[in-house]
Parts: structure tokens; sequence; C-alpha cells
């Protein structure tokens, strides 16, 4: 006889059903996985794991923590109710978790490059660790008090993990470089996960008296909103917060003073193109110039390709220059960048020549995000030709047939510490998106000890090609990184060498 | 102390077995008692019935069936319930009389409960891992809606939603009809 289809079967009378019908034993993966502690405590101990360990490639040292953060909240947020030591930790794991997803969004920034040379990341660094170590003594504090209440186990797993975690603190602190350093720093990450594991462990038996606080938001809902909220907020970043703010105002009129200045020097060469750009400043410090030396004109090529291919084609392009190039032929060529020298010799009494290196976009330069010069100057030949130090610059862009121009945001020197290459001269600036005939220069004045008759100054100039990079490092940080720091490189550099001789 | 030595000193009959059975696996135990009985006092007394029934039937333990934990789980959850039957049908009927006979399913209705347990069994695997242990949250452990989702990271809404879906799988998957 056939009884009820379970088709048609009414819902109580259908759960009846399944509740009779179920097999005695459980199956093993159920009675494994049915507690009430093992989902809260593996997501602490796994996301306490991607905070321990410190990957630094393709910015898995960024993303890794703040996955760990995200899954610690999770965790400690069901387990707050448990203890006193729960609930702190769910404090400083909100902290944490709001610094490593702030983090995130402000490595998308111009900002980023700020925080690095106010040394507050080394500061927030040390907090950041302080606090994770907090954390690891709430955990520890926690796990002793569950496993009190269950009359079982030790805690010392966790306590082991504290003390690992000290020693890989005072390591890390101490910055040494001994192999013997590296070894015991491996063996102490391997040391930690073992004690992970052994933690998860320790709990099988004291985890069933655990009872999680109730949520009114799904976990994954919270983690899904924290990881759109982030991306938002990167993509906002990079989209508004990737350029330098710079202060465009329009350039005004020549007063007769440097009006009378500018045509002197014209008269004696200084070429046009570069004369209209100069400041007011610049062109005081130029009166009575008794010399004027011009270096060679440089075509240069943004090809938007990597490295190699960008120097095999600036080379190629270069070679088949024969004549000097105006400005539109420059563009008619292919070219997209002209840089050019100039050297003044200044009427004053330590024979001192103001060197101005100029560079003019002859397009749009596409993708403005952020640019940086270099120059490398005859300071640095330091037994021949010293300087006063002073430099200037501007940059200059027209829009809409008006001429705009702004203050390098940032133009100073910068030593290399760790190569014998010396002291170089910096600047650090951004262009605005539908702007023409972007250019700009630096301005140095150097005098020689000796009878020296020429002096070199190399002109670096990088620009940023694409805002598709994490962390988003500024041009000017991509040059003394080296090419390739961070994911994607995002940026093309040229250079050009000026040599100026005098008679 | 580790599982192996638990089992072999209750199969010894030392008393440190059971004293270690309690220590170790009470709050196992306990977790597995709480949903089912609502009364403190009924618990422990259950969690004793339990303990004594893991004493004596030790024989029956055979890990090629299962894991030590999930035939505790089975053992507790069969005292419990059948606590809970016995205080229903003492509420219900008062007080049982001592010759009264046990109710007990007849030969015939254990082997169409072992085709239809074995029928389930199949359905069950075919839904996803986490599908499963809802399941068995909420019809073997008979755990309430609102502990299943404090312990799965859920609210007690989303767990009521999921518990339809997983119902409705079983229905189809399950179809077709029953014989008596």
């Amino acid at each position: 006889m056939i009884e009820k289809n379970w088709e048609t079967m009414d819902e109580r009378e259908f759960e009846r059903r399944l509740a009779a019908d179920l097999p005695e034993l459980p199956p093993d993966d159920i009675s494994y996985e049915v507690t009430p502690w093992r989902k809260a405590v593996n997501r602490i101990l796994v996301g306490i794991g991607l905070n321990v360990i410190t990957l630094n490639f393709l910015g898995l040292n960024d993303f890794l923590p703040a996955i760990g953060m995200i899954l610690c909240l999770l965790g400690f947020r069901a387990l707050r109710r448990e203890s006193g030591w729960f609930r702190a930790g769910l404090v400083i794991t909100v902290a944490k978790t709001v610094f490593c997803l702030s983090t995130l969004v402000i490595n998308m920034t111009v900002y980023r490059e700020i925080l690095e040379e106010e040394e507050l990341f080394y500061e927030l660094g040390l907090l950041q660790a302080a606090l994770l170590f907090a954390l690891l003594i709430c955990l520890w504090g926690g796990f002793r008090k569950i496993q009190r209440r269950a009359r079982t186990g030790s805690g010392n797993d966790v306590g082991a993990l504290l003390l690992w975690y000290a020693v890989l603190w005072l390591l890390a602190i101490w910055e040494t470089e001994s192999m013997w350093i590296g070894i015991a720093m491996i063996a102490l990450f391997l040391l930690i996960i073992r004690s992970l594991s052994r933690t998860s462990h320790e709990m099988e038996k004291a985890g069933y008296v655990v009872e999680p606080a109730p949520v009114r938001v799904a976990d994954r809902t919270l983690a899904g909103t924290l990881t759109v909220l982030v991306i938002l907020g990167m993509v906002i970043a990079c989209l508004f917060f990737s350029r330098y703010p710079m202060e465009w105002k329009m350039a005004g009129e020549n007063t007769a003073q440097t009006e009378e200045i500018r045509e002197e020097l014209a008269d004696m060469g200084f070429p046009e193109a570069v004369l209209k750009d100069l400041t007011e400043e610049d062109l005081l410090a130029c009166q009575g110039t008794t010399q004027v030396l011009i270096g060679e004109e440089s075509y240069q090529y943004f090809s938007g390709e990597d490295d190699e291919t960008a120097e095999d084609e600036s080379q190629e392009m270069e070679n088949s220059v024969e004549d000097e190039l105006t400005n539109g032929e420059a563009a008619e060529a292919g070219y997209n960048m002209t840089l050019t020298a100039v050297a003044v010799r200044l009427a004053d009494e330590t024979d001192s020549w103001k060197i101005f290196l100029h560079f003019v976009w002859e397009e749009n330069p596409g993708f403005v995000g952020t640019e940086s010069l270099q120059v490398y100057g005859s300071w640095n030949n330091r037994y021949y030709w010293g300087w006063n130090e002073e430099f200037t610059g501007q940059v200059l862009c027209e829009r809409e047939g008006e001429t705009y121009r702004s203050a390098y945001h940032d133009l100073g020197l910068k030593t290399t510490a760790e190569t014998t290459w010396g002291i170089w001269l910096g600047a650090a600036f951004s262009f605005p998106q539908d702007c023409e005939q972007a250019r700009g220069y630096i301005s140095y004045t150097s005098y020689s000890y000796e009878e020296e008759t020429g002096w070199d100054s190399w002109l670096y100039y990088t620009h940023q090609e694409s805002r598709f990079q994490y962390p988003a490092l500024t041009a000017m940080e991509h040059h003394y990184a080296g090419a390739g720091s961070g994911w994607g490189d995002a940026f093309e550099t040229l250079y050009t060498q000026f040599y100026f001789e005098t008679e | 102390m580790e599982e192996e030595k638990i089992i072999s000193l209750i199969r010894e009959r030392d008393e440190r077995g059971a004293e270690e059975l309690l220590r170790c696996y009470g709050p196992l135990m306990r977790y597995v008692i709480a949903p089912i009985l609502s009364d403190e006092h009924d618990r422990e007394e259950c969690l004793s019935e339990a303990a004594l029934r893991v004493w004596e039937r030790i024989g029956q333990y055979d890990p090629t069936r299962g894991s030590w934990t999930a035939w505790l789980t089975a053992i507790a959850r069969n005292a419990a319930r059948n606590r809970l039957r016995g205080a229903r049908y003492t509420a219900q009927t008062g007080e049982i009389p001592p010759d009264h006979p046990a109710p007990g399913p007849t030969p015939e209705e254990e082997m169409l409960q072992r085709e239809r347990q074995e029928e389930l069994r199949r359905a069950l695997w075919r839904l996803r891992a986490g599908e499963r242990i809802l399941f068995y949250r909420k019809y073997y452990y008979m755990q309430t809606t609102e502990q299943i989702a404090a312990e799965l990271g859920l609210t007690p809404r989303a767990v009521e939603g999921r518990l339809y879906r997983i119902r409705g799988k079983l229905r189809r998957f399950l179809g077709g009809e029953t014989h008596d």
C-alpha cells in the first residue's frame, strides 16, 4: 500500500518524518563541525595568522592583514559575551580593522607618500604591532577562562604564541640582517603556525561551554559591506586623490623691468620658448648677465610601453634627428617632449652660473597622475663645483586659451643614502587633465672652485602612465625606489645629459 | 587525556576512565543535551545517565562505523530524547505502571524505517556541506533557530529561510512514493 507522497506531505508531517528517519549515528564530518566555538575561534586564529605573516609582494602585506582583521572581527563579535577578554579583543579588533582598511584606501592616494615622509608610518607600524600583541593577550585570557570553566587544558599554546610573537617583534625592531636571524624568524614563523593549530585542537574539548552571541547583521553581510566600502574607497581615492593638489593661477603680465631683462636675454640667444616661462624672480636674478650658453635640445618620446621598449624606441627616434626642431616640428616628428638647458653667467662676484632645465610636452600628456623632475647637477662634482642650494622653478600650462602657472608641489633635495650617487634636486607636480602645452623648469645656481670650463647636468623626467598600481607610488618615489616597485609598474622615465663648456 | 586512553580505561572498567570521560567530554555531552532538555536539573541527571550508558555499552562502540565524538553525541542525544519522551508520557498519562510494555517498532516497521533512513541519507548527501550541517543542527541536534543563528553568524530569519530551501530540496530529492 502506498503511503503519503513526500511532495504532497504537509510541512509539519514532513519535518516530523525527517527527524524520525535520521540515522542514529551522525556522520563524522557533522559531529566534527557542529560546535559552538569552531567557526569563531578558527576565524580568530586564521585572522591573527594573516597578520603575523608578512609577504611583501603584490600588496599582500596590506591585503592579508585586512582580511585577517575582518575574520578576527567576526570571531570576536561572536564571543563578546563570553568574557571581558573577548570584549576587549573586539574593541582592539575594531580599531585595527579601521586602520587596515584605511591603509588600503590611503595607499591609493598621494597622501601615502606624505605619511611616509613624516615617518608616521613607522610609528603607526609600532602601534599596530603593539595592538596585535594586546590582541594575543586578550585571546590568551579568553581561552584560559573558557578552559577553566570547562575544567580542561592549560592555555599554554596561546601563551607560547605570545612569546613567539614578542621575539619576532623584537627581531624586527632590531632590524638585524644576519642570516641566522633570518633562519630563526622562519623557524619562529613555523612555530607560530604550530601554536595556532594546537590552540584550535585545545578547544576541541573546552569549546563546548562557549555560547556565541546573537548578531543583528549576518557575518557575510558585515564582511561583504566592509569589502564593498573598501573597494569603493579605493576607487574614489584612485580617481580623485591620486594627483598632487596644485595651486594653479592665471599668469600675470610682465613688468617693464622684467620685460627689459627678457629682451636682453633674448638678444644673447636665450631660447624664447624657455624665456617666456621664467618667473619674475628668476628674470631679475639674470639681470646684467654676461653670457648665455645653450645645451643641445633633447627630443624625447614616451612610448607608453615598458622601460626597455621605451628606451629602444627613444634611442631610435633620437638618431633620426639631424636638425634642430621647432616645437611644432618635434610633435610632427612623433616626439612628445622637448628638454632644453640654458646656462646664464650671473653678474656677481662669485662667477656663478644659473642653470635652467626646461621641459615641454609637445602634446597632451594623456593620463595625468604624478610627475617628477630630478636633476643630478654639477654640485655632485664637489671638488670643482659648489652651489648655494637655492633652487627655483614652476610649471605652466594652457587651458581654454589662458596661461596658468603653479609652484611645484614639492621642490627640494633628495639624498640617496644607499648609493654613492649623491644629491638630487627633485620636483614633484601634477598637471590638470584638460591642459595643453604642459611645461615647466627647474633652476639652480652653481659656481666653480677652479678654472673649470665645463660641467654637466643630468635631467630625468618620470611620467605616470596609468593609475592602476598598488600601492600608489608617486613619480618621485618611483624614481628613487627603482622601476618595478609595487603592483603594476605605471611609470616611464626619460633622461638626458646636458653638457656646458665655457670658453 | 587522549581519546584512545579513555576508551581503553573504560573497556578495562577502570573508574579513571569514567572520570576522564566526564572531564574531557562532559562539555560536549552537555552541549548536545541542552537544546533538548530545558531544565538544568534534568540536564545534569541526563548527563549522568548518558555517561552510564557509555560505560555499559562501550563494547558496542565500533570505530569503523563512526568516530568517538559521533558515538558520544548519539548516546547523549538519545538519552535526552528518551528523558523528554518519558516526561511527556508521564505528563499525559500519569505515572507509568511497572508492567506496562515499552512501545517499540515491529520488525516490519524496523525494516521500513531502515529503508527510509537510507533514502534520507542518500538525499542528505546531495545537499551542500553547509546545508547538511544546518539540517543536522535543526533536526538531529534539535537546536533552536536562535542557537543555530548565533553559532553560524546568521540572523534567525536567514536560518529559517535556509531551512525552508533545504526542506524544498529534500522534497524534490526524496520525491515519489513510500510503501507501507
